[in-house]
């Protein structure tokens, strides 16, 4: 197996990339191109995995959404939360919030945002339902829930995962005023 | 005043910096000596001057410099002494410092250790890596000055600002139980409240574990480690000194690195799984991706750079994976960082975005421009061309490929939801697509399989050519240990994809334990040594062949450990009054009661007492239990563990009312594997990367007449 006595084949004069002897060139191709379709037929089919982003507003106001598989973001209303221990079955209420990162960024931030959104009368809100659920540490008041589900013909959103943010908790950027007594 | 020496100091690091990679550049271009000289100089100091940095901020955050924002964002009087310290990474600001140390910290040791060996290359190195941290000083300076402090302003307004704005006093906060308000402070005593103290809000709960104290500085140095590899592939690109050279210290850099992200990886598992309380340690979650990208074409440029050690081979390649590893590290550095993607655990949306996204699109830009330039040179002309298809080359790039592959589907599982977010405010796309676990369960089993196909044979081929008789030879006996495994699985009812799962593991494993068999069996028989030293020597003569090995053995117990945990996982959900009991596979688990407690750190403990039982006798007390750390803050479900080889059983508390309580229990067999065979990997890395006893020169020459004789060496 001495390595002297190799000779240089005239591809290898190539410049860059992987050199392979003609004969078997085919065949590295052949298995690069395997490894691809593979790839890409396995992708293809995760797309079915993908889920819609879609804003509380968007869902509800699409009768298309029903029965769907999407992703949803909203505001968690504190007071709306409710635990059965008995059906195991967890519920609560969601506000609509913007997903455009910019308007988010112009009204103060997420924490500003889901404040504001909880204040509002007349933004759009959503029943959630999740079976056989946890409790969330970060299930609280004006935290962001970001839900995977499927929209009900009652209007009822049944979640299978619930992600849950709390921007305010840790990272206040702008801090207030000093106290009267100061 | 603290704080006034740790911004002079940061500011110093950052001009220290800045003109070491200057010099570095003037010496190339003018062939100066003692510029040269000079900019290694300058690096030198600027690393005792960011530790000073990192040191000032400890005391801030020991002593309770509260006016700090930073301190009374990560520290408080009632957080123990050791949750103090490790503060330093426990919010945004804090651990970019810890981050630019550790750049600095792996600049001065390939410093060091390689200024004479390579010295052509070092000028450059000098120039790649200080870019880079000249970059993050910027955004430690101007950007997340973690000393940055709160100052009452004549109109009674609150300001937070890194210098004293024109007549403003130090603003301290004061904690109520409806937030946070500032004062001025007299004495250490807030003016006009009595006997009230000043204190900063502290660590974030969730941060508040063991696994937090080393998980993010190991994965921060498996992160700013790949910085050494990487400045070394762009020396070598600068000054077409392609050949050995960079080769041989990048393996061993990027070996550390990889390491310490392997270790890192390991480690963020265990905290998931002890402190999220899911049941499971790997959510693909985006910045657990993040850092797995950069560990997949990490290892790939691993195996395929032996390749190129070997045979001259697969130059182009091995440049563009490093390249591509090191640019993934920043990417998700950027994830991380900037908050851009949706994750359990981000930092909030920050300034960092802008000046992040230019730099990676820099470092981009120069990497291709740099490649294709010395590709068109003919710099990346391989010495030999691939031939067998079976040969251990062909076999390694095949491997190279699938690492890619996972690589592609990783990524975009992980950015879909920002680049198609780009493509519907472009109006290219409808919506935004996000992907969850079942993509990923869906597609990257199949592409681990064959990974563990590959890492079971690829070894045992030889260079060159190999025939498919004699490499069928010898991976024969794992092949029919590896049937008569599944063979047992299925009679024993267990699952055709499971069984398929476990064999392929399998299979990667018992080809290990073979080769081990063999090596060490020859050396007993040929110098009558006993087992045990026919094995140490086997691993002193041979260690990175049989390093090497150890880590496919680590692999293997992970991928054990990973199958058991999901392919058997079983959960339960249920409430129970005081003395109900609840069934999970060979276990009872009986409820007595509930109870409240106080820690020494003064947090609330609400605490359910479970016995174990299995098969009716017990085995343990568990107390699964939520933490309450002061009234405006989340409560902490923390597990009731039960660990024996076979199983875990992990018991969380999720809801109570009265004395009835809602537990979830899993039952997650195998999974201590998972940690096992972490701890096998980093002890085969440990081995791999352990300095050499001997001249670098001698052991070549001695690989190099072993290779005459042994085909399928190292």
């Amino acid at each position: 197996m001495s390595e002297i006595t190799w000779v240089k084949t005239p591809e290898t004069a190539k410049a860059a990339g992987i050199h392979v002897k003609n004969r078997s060139k085919y065949l590295y191709g052949l298995i690069g191109i395997g490894l691809l379709a593979v790839v890409a037929f396995l992708m293809y089919n995760g797309l079915a995995a993908g889920r819609y982003y879609v804003t509380v507003s968007e869902l509800v106001s699409d009768q298309d959404n029903i029965g769907k598989k999407v992703r949803v973001a909203g505001a968690v209303d504190g007071n709306t939360i409710v635990f059965n221990p008995e059906t195991h079955q967890l519920t609560f209420t969601v506000v609509n919030i913007p997903s455009d990162s910019d308007e988010i960024k112009e009204a103060g931030g997420l924490g500003a945002v889901l404040h504001q959104a909880l204040q509002d009368p007349g933004a759009t809100r959503l029943n959630i339902v999740w079976n056989n659920a946890e409790v969330p540490d970060l299930l609280q008041h004006e935290a962001q829930a970001i839900m995977t589900g499927t929209l009900q013909e009652d209007g009822t959103f049944v979640a299978e995962e619930v992600l849950l943010k709390c921007p305010t908790r840790y990272s206040d950027e702008v801090p207030g005023q000093v106290s009267a007594q100061g | 005043m603290l704080a006034d020496i740790g911004i002079a100091a940061l500011f110093l690091a950052f001009v220290a910096a800045a003109l070491g990679t200057f010099l570095a550049l003037y010496g190339i271009f003018t062939r100066s000596s003692a510029a040269i000289q000079s900019a290694r100089n300058a690096f030198m100091i600027s690393l005792p001057m960011i530790t000073g940095v990192a040191a000032v901020l400890i005391y801030a955050q020991m002593t309770g410099e509260y006016q700090i924002a930073y301190v009374s964002h990560v520290s408080k009087d009632a957080q123990p002494d050791l949750l103090k310290f490790t503060a330093l990474w426990g919010g945004q600001a804090g651990s970019l410092i810890l981050w630019t140390w550790m750049l600095n910290l792996f600049l001065v040791a390939a410093l060091l250790l390689n200024w004479k060996s390579e010295h052509q290359l070092m000028p450059w190195v000098m120039v790649f890596a200080g870019v880079t941290l000249a970059f993050f000083l910027v955004l430690n300076n101007f950007y997340e000055n973690p000393f940055s402090r709160y100052w009452a302003l004549e109109n009674g307004n609150v300001k937070e600002a890194v210098l004293k704005p024109d007549g403003a006093v130090p603003a301290y906060p004061y904690q109520t139980s409806q937030g946070e308000t500032f004062h001025v402070v007299k004495d250490g005593f807030i003016q006009g409240m009595p006997g009230a103290r000043y204190d900063g809000r502290g660590l974030n709960p969730l941060l508040r574990h063991p696994g937090m104290v080393i998980h993010p500085p190991m994965l921060y140095l498996g992160f700013t480690g790949f910085i050494i590899p990487f400045a070394f592939a762009m020396a070598a690109l600068a000054t077409g000194e392609l050949g050995a050279g960079w080769i041989r210290s990048t393996r061993r850099w990027s070996l550390v690195a990889w390491m310490f992200l392997s270790l890192g990886l390991i480690l963020g598992g265990r905290w998931a799984y002890d402190v999220l309380g899911w049941g499971g340690y790997w959510g693909w979650d985006p910045v657990e991706n993040s850092s797995l990208l950069p560990w997949l074409t990490g290892t790939a440029f691993l195996h395929s750079v032996m390749i190129q050690e070997r045979r001259g081979m697969l130059k182009g390649w091995n440049m563009a994976m490093i390249m591509l590893t090191y640019l993934l590290v920043l990417f998700g550095t950027v994830a991380t960082r900037t908050g851009l993607l949706s994750s359990v655990h981000t930092f909030a949306q920050s300034p960092l975005s802008i000046p992040m996204g230019i730099f990676l699109a820099l470092t981009t830009l120069v990497c291709v421009g740099m490649f294709i330039w010395r590709g068109s040179q003919g710099k990346f002309q391989n010495d030999h061309a691939l031939e067998g298809l079976l040969s251990r080359e062909s076999l390694f790039l095949f491997n190279n490929w699938v690492f890619l592959a996972l690589t592609v589907v990783v990524f975009w599982g992980t950015w879909s939801e920002l680049i198609t977010g780009f493509a519907r405010d472009a109006g290219l796309m409808r919506r935004t697509i996000t992907f969850g676990p079942e993509y990923y369960e869906m597609i990257t089993p199949w592409l681990f399989g064959i990974l563990f196909i590959l890492m079971g044979v690829a070894p045992l081929a030889a260079w060159r050519r190999a025939s498919a008789q004699k490499l069928g030879r010898s991976v024969r006996v794992p092949i029919v240990l590896t049937t008569i495994l599944s063979v047992i699985l299925l009679v024993m009812g267990i699952g055709a994809l499971t069984t398929l799962a476990v064999g392929l593991v399998a299979f990667a494993g018992f080809a290990t334990l073979v080769e081990f068999y063999k090596g060490v069996s020859a050396r007993h028989q040929a110098h009558r040594e006993n087992w045990l030293v026919a094995f140490s020597r086997l691993f002193a003569r041979n260690r990175r062949r049989y390093s090497g090995y150890t880590i496919h053995l680590g692999v293997v117990v992970i991928g054990i450990g990973i199958i058991g945990s999901t392919a058997f996982q079983e959960v339960r959900q249920m409430t129970l009054s005081p003395g109900d009991t609840l069934d999970i596979g060979p276990y009872t688990l009986q409820y007595n009661r509930l109870f409240e407690a106080k820690a020494v750190d003064s947090r609330d403990m609400m605490i359910a007492e479970v016995t174990l039982y299995r098969d009716g006798r017990k085995v343990d007390d568990l107390r699964p239990r939520q933490d309450f750390f002061d009234p405006r803050q989340n409560p902490m479900t923390i597990a009731g563990q039960h660990s024996t080889i076979e199983n875990d059983v992990y018991a969380l508390l999720t809801f109570w009312e009265n004395d009835r309580v809602t537990l979830r229990v899993y039952r997650n067999p195998l999974v201590n594997f998972v940690w096992w065979g972490g701890l096998i990997l980093i002890i085969g890395t440990v081995v791999a990367v352990w300095p050499d006893p001997e001249p670098e020169t001698v052991r070549k020459v001695q690989t190099m007449r072993r290779s005459a004789y042994a085909p399928a060496g190292d």
